[in-house]
């Protein structure tokens, strides 16, 4: 892999590009894409015409960065380098469908392919490339706007009002003429009437779309703390229910996957993705605590068991904190351990546990909720409920002195919640949604500094 | 098994300024690739969108694959055999022939698909006895003629000439959707330093290059280009040595702009006095200078008075017959087979035959058809076009079809039309029989090879016209005299014959695009214009003669605006421009197309959709007198407010076919359509 040369870069020029969409079918054609689909998008800039600011386009497909998030975080080994035109490619025979390399792409260069249970992306046109063709989006496009140059480090990436990411992607925009920059007088700018800005890119993930992972976390979460509980003197843990629970979160998380069948392929990449060594841990957390269950201290104490369950929750918010937001949360990354050591605590009775993990996890929803009000208007209805369930309740259940098992339920209700607003108002780091983003700021790229370099 | 893949030289047809060359890669019978010619200067880089959306378009779902007929007394269709649709059709001509005359029944092509072969719809109706045809078009006549009137030919400098123009005015031309590869030229002209102006009410992708937009009130475009010219008299810049020797009505047209201010011109454009006197510097200082008319400014009451008046700018300032200046409005020089050589050709000729009876306009078709008598029409068919959402007031068209006796519609897909046909039959692809074709932007002729077979049951239009002049009992010799026989060995027989007068210009097709014949990449070089003076003409005693109209290119307000038309009821002005992603109604129904325009939309200035409660997204009724459209609403903050936008080519089985909204109207000269005057309301749905 070390051998494989830097890809050349997609130069895309803003000022020539109309915003065609030709690139797109040129994609689809080339790649024998089902109508409709392509590799690539075009994003538009101002979209809406406000006076004063310019209108133009990005054509974006994948920028086979130096250092890809997907490569790096695919769990089935399924997308590697090619050795010939350092081309990101991705192998639907190896993929698992399990659409982690969408989560980590801050370009939102794989696309999930329903009818195949796979993801695709932009092959770099690699065989054309192999055979000294450009790529077909570059070859076809009218106006010449987007062109093959050479990968440069000094001048990475900046997508027009996106931030850097440091990956090294292969793609460079030449940026509006000066003259451009403020857009075109137009009648209306007398109306002065700016219109708002177009509503927020609709969200690329939902709870709708990735239930059966938060199912499988919370799941994931109460198996732990519940066996960590048990260690601990808490209440004893039946084999039965944890046997059960961890085959039904196990059977969700499958059935997420586009390709069940080949879910053995996810701890393939245990070397650099945080998915493959999530799975791994959760297997031999399970298999310890299981057989620690049955056969009590064999082949691992309890507490060495427990130790692996809560190992298995660090990767889990590893997973999670790889996903591009646009606000982050630092508490947000330790959600599943935090919560884990919380509810362990309050299963177990143990104030030194779940105090300062319940005031950790209060924060941290108390945070993202406040966040979330002052960037996007999100009432704090859910938020409200969360802490009034997760928090308030079990506080008052254990001051009152009592109904422990009201406690627990709050909490692991709260758990539930907090997931749920978690992704309500999920905004991930998408180009179009930076294309639509509001408030709307002067695109940096806009200016010929920002241009030559990442955005501070 | 797998065959090898061939290539194909070919070129699109649709009635759109590029005509690209084309070159097509095949491999089992699909449609693989599709690639520029390298052989057309014009379009070198990159087909558009809709021209690679082919490898969808042949294989669409849609397709027709076999004719249809009507069941009885409903909306849907079965499935016949070609025996049975042909019956059909021959016992139901031959028994209106009968009892009306062959005149009874319309004959209505439009300009879905450019080719040599098209001609042969008109033979077979020669050899039918005759019908009834239409003149005018709905597309471009008002330009021609002011063209016509004021340098005597419809010609133009090559397309990349326009890289040596130091200002570039784009007058209602946005060629970033609507001719992609003239944006290269643009880009080259603005990279050696020249400027671009754009006029037009929207803020278009072209206009973001554009280092002054004019937006004026729609119709005014005339006022506008004399207010320019009078700042251009006024201060003296003007090349009078060019006016002297070779323009025509200097001093008449000089005394009729002295009142025409840039002040007047301003109130009634309802622009800053300042652009307009800016334009006039512009045009003043810079040369050379090419102008580009768009066509959708000349679908208006005046407006081939308002090219006539943009034209005199080029004139006064000397911008003609030379590189870098000029007039681009369309170039048909092409059209070295008659049919629209000249603007003359669309017009109803002097002396009729008797046998083809043209006397419908198209821009009054449905009016037109409802009107016809001695005989009365009662049946029509029509090739290579959709004209009930597509010709001024739908409503009108649908009603006057739904009277006739026998409706028959050629066709690739169910269109609008098509739909209330009695007979469908489907019609091949450009990529299934090969033709020659023409282009009204470059000057380049260029072959359509056949690239695959029809699929299904498809049979090419000169085939369905061979079979069906059988089955009425023409002659077996007049049939062959008049139609290609049936395969590709007719098709090249017939094309030879048509390309008989230019020696060897198959064989070069057959070699990559071939410029016309007197082709030229600066036109009117010598100077020469085919008017009466032989002079470049300000003044046109036949704009008078034939046109009853002033022979100096005078403004005056359009007969629906928003100051001469029912403004109370309907204040705002509907603009129905064509976008990147279809042409006309063509194109619409892919996949691929969808994805990107998944729903019709009506676009609203913020101010006119403040005043009226209506925010993005909602959805809001457009309508007047003539129809109602109920769409989903969106800002555009670079759209001139007064003025509503609804994207031209939506289906009425979208929900958003425009013409419900228009009104049946000639244009001042060339029987154009000026359905662009379009009052309407909109309010909250």
């Amino acid at each position: 892999m070390s051998a494989a040369p830097a890809p050349p870069a997609f130069v895309h020029d803003l000022n020539t590009c109309v915003g065609c969409h030709a690139c797109l079918l040129a994609c689809a054609n080339e790649n024998g894409l089902a109508p409709g689909r392509s590799f690539r998008q075009v994003v538009t800039f101002n979209e809406e015409r406000r006076p004063g600011l310019p209108v133009f386009h990005v054509s974006l497909a994948c920028n086979h960065c130096l250092d890809a998030p997907c490569l790096r975080q695919c769990p089935a080994r399924a997308i590697a380098r090619d050795s010939r035109t350092g081309a990101v490619l991705l192998d639907g025979a190896r993929c698992i469908g399990c659409r982690y390399c969408s989560w980590v792409c801050p370009y939102d260069a794989p696309r999930y392919d329903a009818s195949r249970g796979v993801m695709e992306k932009c092959t770099l046109c690699n065989d054309r490339l192999a055979a000294g063709l450009a790529p077909a989006c570059v070859s076809l496009c009218p106006t010449g706007a987007l062109r093959l140059g050479e990968h440069r480090d000094e001048a990475p990436l900046v997508v027009p009002g996106f931030a850097a990411t440091g990956i090294g992607p292969a793609m460079r925009v030449v940026p509006l003429r000066p003259e451009r920059r403020d857009g075109p007088i137009t009648a209306s700018l007398a109306g002065a009437i700016v219109p708002p800005p177009a509503g927020p890119a609709p969200p690329t993930l939902s709870l709708r779309s990735e239930w059966p992972l938060v199912a499988f976390t919370l799941a994931t979460v109460l198996l732990v703390s519940a066996f960590a509980a048990s260690v601990l003197g808490g209440p004893r843990l039946s084999p039965r229910a944890f046997f059960g629970t961890a085959l039904a979160a196990l059977g969700m998380s499958a059935a997420h996957l586009g390709r069940p069948r080949r879910a053995g392929r996810s701890v393939l990449n245990v070397r650099s993705s945080w998915l493959s060594r999530e799975v791994l841990a959760w297997g031999v957390f399970v298999a310890a605590s299981g057989a620690a269950l049955l056969l009590p201290g064999r082949p691992l104490t309890g507490e060495a068991a427990a130790a692996l369950g809560f190992l298995c929750l660090a990767c889990v918010d590893r997973v999670y904190a790889l996903l591009p937001l646009e606000r982050r949360s630092r508490l947000d990354d330790g959600a599943a351990l935090l919560g884990g050591v919380f509810l362990t605590g309050v299963l177990a009775g143990s104030a030194w546990l779940f105090l300062p993990a319940g005031l950790a996890r209060l924060a941290g929803s108390v945070s993202r909720a406040r966040a979330r009000a002052a960037a996007d208007h999100r009432p704090w209805r859910l938020a409200g409920l969360r802490i009034l369930v997760g928090f308030v309740l079990p506080a008052a259940a254990w001051l009152s002195g009592g109904a422990a098992r009201l406690a627990v339920m709050g909490v692991l209700l709260g758990e539930v919640l907090d997931r749920v607003h978690f992704y309500a108002g999920l905004r991930v780091m998408t180009p179009r949604g930076h294309a639509s983003g509001s408030p709307w700021p002067r695109p940096p790229a806009l200016r010929q500094e920002a241009a030559a370099g990442p955005r501070a | 098994m797998a065959s090898e893949p061939r290539t194909f030289s070919t070129a699109c047809p649709r009635n759109c300024y590029s005509t690209c060359g084309m070159r097509v890669t095949v491999a089992d019978g699909r449609l693989r690739r599709i690639e520029p010619h390298p052989g057309n200067r014009a379009t070198p880089n990159g087909l558009c969108l809709k021209g690679l959306s082919y490898t969808e378009r042949v294989a669409s779902p849609d397709r027709l694959l076999h004719p249809l007929r009507r069941v009885p007394g409903t909306s849907g269709f079965r499935r016949v055999s070609w025996d049975e649709a042909l019956s059909t059709i021959a016992s139901a001509l031959a028994q209106l022939r009968e009892r009306y005359g062959p005149q009874c029944v319309l004959y209505y092509s439009g300009s879905g698909t450019k080719g040599l072969l098209n001609g042969v719809g008109a033979s077979f109706w020669r050899l039918f006895g005759g019908c009834t045809t239409t003149y005018g078009d709905l597309c471009w006549p008002a330009g021609l003629e002011a063209t016509r009137l004021t340098l005597g030919a419809n010609e133009t400098n090559a397309p990349w000439d326009l890289a040596n123009a130091r200002l570039i005015v784009l007058w209602g031309k946005n060629p970033a959707e609507t001719n992609i590869h003239q944006m290269p030229f643009v880009e080259e002209a603005l990279q050696g330093g020249a400027t671009l102006v754009v006029v037009d009410p929207r803020r278009t992708e072209t206009a973001e290059r554009a280092s002054l937009l004019i937006q004026p009130r729609p119709g005014t475009d005339g006022a506008l280009a004399l207010g320019v010219a009078h700042e251009l008299i006024a201060r003296g810049w003007v090349d009078f040595d060019f006016m002297s020797r070779h323009v025509h009505g200097f001093e008449a047209f000089r005394d009729l702009v002295r009142e025409r201010t840039p002040a007047w011109a301003a109130e009634r454009a309802e622009v800053p006095e300042a652009q307009i006197r800016r334009l006039a510097e512009l045009l003043g200082s810079l040369r050379p200078a090419t102008i580009c008319a768009g066509f959708g400014m000349q679908r208006y009451t005046n407006s081939g008075q308002a090219l006539r008046a943009i034209l005199a700018l080029l004139a006064l300032t000397g911008n003609i017959g030379r590189p870098g200046a000029g007039w681009v409005f369309a170039n048909l020089r092409t059209q070295i087979f008659g049919g629209v050589k000249d603007p003359l050709d669309f017009y109803p000729p002097e002396a009729p035959d008797g046998v083809a009876r043209v006397s419908i306009s198209t821009a009054l078709l449905g009016p037109g058809m409802l009107a016809a008598h001695d005989p009365p029409l009662k049946a029509a068919w029509v090739e290579r076009g959709n004209p009930i959402p597509q010709n001024p007031e739908t409503t009108t068209v649908l009603r006057a079809f739904r009277a006739l006796d026998l409706r028959v519609v050629v066709d690739e897909v169910l269109t609008d039309t098509a739909r209330e046909a009695d007979v469908v039959l489907p019609a091949k692809t450009f990529f299934e029989q090969a033709d020659v074709i023409g282009a009204y932007w470059h000057d380049y002729l260029q072959l359509r090879e056949r690239v695959l077979d029809p699929p299904g049951e498809v049979k090419p239009e000169s085939e369905i016209y061979w079979l069906l002049a059988r089955r009425l009992g023409v002659p077996e010799d007049a049939l062959r005299a008049a139609l290609p026989e049936p395969g590709d060995a007719g098709v090249e027989a017939y094309l030879t014959a048509r390309l008989q007068p230019f020696p060897g210009l198959l064989e070069r097709l057959r070699e990559g695009p071939v410029r016309a014949p007197g082709h030229a990449d600066v036109a009117f070089a010598d100077l020469r214009f085919a008017t009466p003076s032989g002079r470049i003409e300000l003044l046109s005693d036949e704009a008078a003669r034939r046109w009853d109209q002033n022979p100096l290119p005078d403004y005056w307000e359009p007969l629906e605006s928003a100051r001469s038309g029912d403004a109370a009821a309907y204040p705002l002005h509907l603009l129905t421009p064509n976008t990147k992603n279809r042409i006309h109604s063509q194109f619409g129904n892919l996949s691929a197309i969808r994805a990107l325009e998944p729903v019709p939309l009506v676009f609203l200035c913020p101010t006119d959709a403040a005043a009226r409660g209506i925010a993005s997204g909602q959805r809001a009724r457009v309508w007047n007198a003539r129809g109602s459209l109920t769409l989903e609403a969106r800002l555009d903050g670079g759209l001139r407010p007064g003025c509503v936008v609804i994207h031209n080519g939506w289906w009425l089985r979208d929900g958003a076919a425009v013409n419900l909204l228009s009104r049946a109207r000639e244009t001042d000269m060339g029987y154009g359509a000026a359905f662009h005057e379009n009052l309407v309301q909109v309010e909250p749905a």
